[in-house]
């Protein structure tokens, strides 16, 4: 599927009448996820080109003129593709936040607005140097940023984190032994949207841990 | 163009319980006539047998239940409009004409969406329900004649704040 026809997909009122049923946000993400159009669509945005045309077509969305007493025309569309690149690009569409004047008549786009700015905040406060680790009973671990949980895929480690108390950075990293689950669109989505929380009970360190 | 923020904590209308702790919600801009027609009409090639009462895309269904139809309410605080404004978990046959039965997800224990009882049907033994489909129409309907997504490993509940002597 081309990237005009998920264009076509995500505008069409079809799918604009599936997503309005949802009665939170958190029933919107998770039609999305459902959603095998919007999984191509991920897909899609992590070639540049493809976010860079996405970044344009809700900027273009945005331009749309409309009776500023009713709701965006584009609210649904608009939320969609800010969903897909925060996964992806966060930064690439930060614009969004800062430049220019507030649009009106959002609704999902404004809490898809929020979930951008929490992104960029996890990733201010990420020491995004990669690391290289190994542990006991396992192998070939590395932890890159946070935006490359698809390469996080080794045996047994699902997510990595950091924090960065005071001035020192420091790496945390958590391992997760629950059935070992792969960075799916699913928990990469979970992720994005609030529902890991760092057990900080259970994380390590990273100074504390020894290569080998 | 600055797209303002927005989260499930903003409070745009004051409303609160019965106690008095302050519920969060926010009001979705209503659809313009045009796109409420088309709507209208998609409603009607899908859910023909339904007869809706409403497209208002200002309140969902726990707006109407709790907020009087004024704003969107988060689902995640009907645990606490029920244990504040006087419910009581009630058996289905007790449930009476005005209360409200609630759809919660068993696997993740979540409310997924609320309505209010409206009268029995007569020979079927069950409940003619009146909801709100996210932002979308207000239906009359069964209760596992609702949005497919409400219905996912679904268990229903009935609530009342009925006080009887």
């Amino acid at each position: 599927m081309s990237i005009e026809q998920l264009f076509d997909y995500f505008e069409d009122i079809e799918f604009e009448f599936k997503i309005e049923h949802a009665s939170s946000f958190a029933e919107f993400v998770s039609i999305l996820q459902r959603d095998a159009e919007f999984g191509t669509l991920v897909s899609s945005v992590a070639e540049p080109v493809f976010a860079e045309t996405v970044k344009d077509r809700i900027e273009t969305l945005l331009k749309v003129e409309f009776d500023p007493h009713y709701a965006h025309p584009h609210d649904v569309s608009i939320a969609v593709y800010m969903l897909a690149l925060i996964g992806k690009d966060p930064k690439l569409i930060e614009i969004l936040l800062t430049d220019g004047p507030p649009v009106e008549g959002l609704f999902w786009a404004r809490f898809a607005a929020t979930s951008l700015q929490n992104k960029l905040k996890k990733l201010e406060n990420l020491a995004v140097d990669e690391k290289h680790l190994t542990f006991p009973n396992l192998s070939n671990i590395r932890i890159h940023s946070y935006l490359d949980l698809d390469k996080v895929a080794a045996d047994g480690v699902d997510i990595a984190l950091s924090s960065e108390p005071g001035r020192q950075k420091q790496l945390q990293f958590k391992i997760k032994n629950e059935g070992n689950p792969k960075p799916t669109l699913t928990n990469r989505l979970s992720e994005f949207y609030g529902e890991f929380k760092p057990d900080e009970n259970k994380s390590t360190s990273f100074t504390d841990r020894k290569a080998g | 163009m600055i797209i303002p923020l927005n989260d499930v904590e903003s409070f745009e209308f004051p409303l609160a319980t019965k106690r008095g702790t302050p519920i969060p919600n926010l009001q979705k801009p209503e659809h313009s006539p045009e796109k409420a027609r088309t709507l209208i009409d998609f409603h009607d090639r899908n859910f023909q047998h339904l007869q809706r009462r409403s497209i208002s895309a200002t309140y969902n269904c726990i707006g109407m239940v709790f907020a009087s139809r004024r704003t969107f309410v988060d689902t995640k605080h009907v645990k606490v409009l029920l244990a504040e404004d006087g419910y009581r978990k009630i058996a289905e046959f007790e449930a009476r004409r005005g209360d409200v039965i609630v759809y919660r997800n068993t696997v993740n224990n979540e409310v997924v969406h609320v309505g209010v009882l409206i009268t029995e049907i007569p020979d079927e033994a069950e409940w003619l329900i009146l909801s709100k489909w996210g932002p979308g129409g207000e239906y009359f309907h069964k209760k596992r004649q609702t949005y497919p997504l409400y219905l996912e490993n679904v268990e229903f509940e009935y609530w009342t704040e009925r006080i009887e002597l």
